[in-house]
């Protein structure tokens, strides 16, 4: 939002510059609208980019340590994406700003074969960030995970994962996975779900 | 004699204005513009470029007293002024009734005890809990987020209830709260 302007009216004595102090006076007045109106306007469409994976995704071994599951390792259509550049998980871009972010997936883990009962599934949402200076070092910055066990009843497991991150350029966020299914595989199913939306800058102090 | 325009109240001459009242008349709507344009751009600072959020978290392992709000160590985001660590590290307080978005996550160690359950619950407001089962196998993740109403000073904490009482407390490895604003309360016209 630019500073706001103050409107000015005409002197006494100023009766001759009347139309053009209507003009000067119509033209601030747009402006000022023009500025909330493009406020309002970028509120009610906050950059988001949804997106659905349209094919499993296989053969993930059990282990402690966790798997990649991020969109497009898998086949992905994105469903909506308002973003003002690239979106890139592994490399948050410039725009739309460092802030707050809200981050999720949805999705549902399913054996490729027999189940090992009540075995872990781990599915989480990492925010890394590159230390200054430590080449490819990264700090865990924040986190937000689900833990769940198979019971074996058929399905699969549902699972939800949800945060809201302070994002920088240049972070990185992981969609991740582990799970002790020592009986076989798991799949990602056809239809995870994907999300990202800008919630705001960090910068401004809110009038509230 | 002026008139006034039926919605916003603007006063403007009419055709019984003598023409030497016109500046007086034009400044007095130019004023009254002011302070629509003004409430406009107050209402519109609360959406951009920032929304008033805060969001805390736990970032060393902590141990936390059994039926006590988990104690966070950093504030990462407070565009609204909501959090004063100085006075309180466990609360997140909000200053204007609204509906508001909470997103709470932690990650606990183990209970030691197997097929109990943590229950991740957020206090302040009216949201609802989020429970896991423990196998005694791993540390345990949870997740949850909801919307609903808060009203001017709720102070909204986080709590993480084990199935099964650990009288030496539990320990947080990692967790964030975040309250973000999401609508007023008004019936929508």
């Amino acid at each position: 939002m630019t500073q706001p302007i103050d409107l000015d009216c005409p002197d006494p004595e100023n009766y001759a510059a009347v139309a053009l102090q209507l003009q000067e006076t119509a033209l601030q007045v747009e402006q000022r609208l023009y500025e909330v109106e493009r406020t309002l306007r970028a509120a009610a469409n906050r950059p988001t980019i949804v997106q659905t994976t349209t094919a499993a995704l296989t053969g993930l071994a059990s282990s402690l340590s966790f798997s990649d599951i991020q969109p497009g390792l898998a086949t992905t259509t994105t469903n909506f994406n308002n973003m003002p550049f690239g979106w890139s998980y592994s490399f948050i871009p410039v725009l739309p700003g460092p802030g707050g972010y809200d981050i999720g997936c949805c999705l549902n883990a399913i054996a490729s074969g027999a189940v090992t009962d009540n075995s872990l599934r781990q599915v989480r949402i990492q925010q890394l960030r590159t230390v200054p200076g430590g080449g490819s070092v990264q700090d865990v910055v924040d986190s937000a995970e689900a833990t769940v066990f198979e019971a074996n009843v058929g399905g699969g497991m549902d699972i939800t994962v949800v945060g809201t991150f302070h994002l920088q350029p240049g972070d990185e966020i992981t969609f991740e996975i582990r799970h002790q299914n020592a009986a076989s595989t798991l799949n990602i199913s056809s239809g995870a779900i994907y999300w990202t939306t800008f919630l705001g800058s960090e910068t401004a102090v809110v009038t509230f | 004699m002026t008139s006034f325009t039926p919605v916003y109240g603007l006063e403007y001459p009419n055709a019984l204005d003598a023409p030497c009242d016109f500046p007086e008349d034009w400044c007095t709507f130019v004023a009254d513009v002011d302070a629509v344009l003004d409430r406009f751009e107050l209402g519109a600072s609360r959406v951009l470029p920032a929304i008033p959020v805060a969001l805390i978290q736990v970032t060393t392992p902590v141990l936390v007293p059994e039926s006590e709000a988990v104690p966070f160590d950093s504030v990462s985001l407070d565009t609204a002024g909501w959090t004063n660590f100085d006075t309180n590290n466990r609360i997140i307080t909000v200053t204007r009734t609204g509906r508001y978005t909470v997103c709470a996550t932690a990650n606990v160690a183990t209970q030691g005890v197997v097929n109990s359950t943590w229950s991740l619950q957020v206090s302040g407001g009216t949201f609802q809990f989020v429970e896991a089962l423990d196998r005694n196998t791993f540390d345990v993740g949870i997740t949850a987020q909801s919307t609903g109403t808060i009203t001017d000073g709720t102070q909204v904490s986080m709590f993480m209830i084990a199935g099964t009482s650990i009288p030496a407390g539990y320990t947080v490895q990692r967790a964030s709260l975040a309250v973000y604003w999401h609508a007023d309360t008004e019936r929508a016209s």
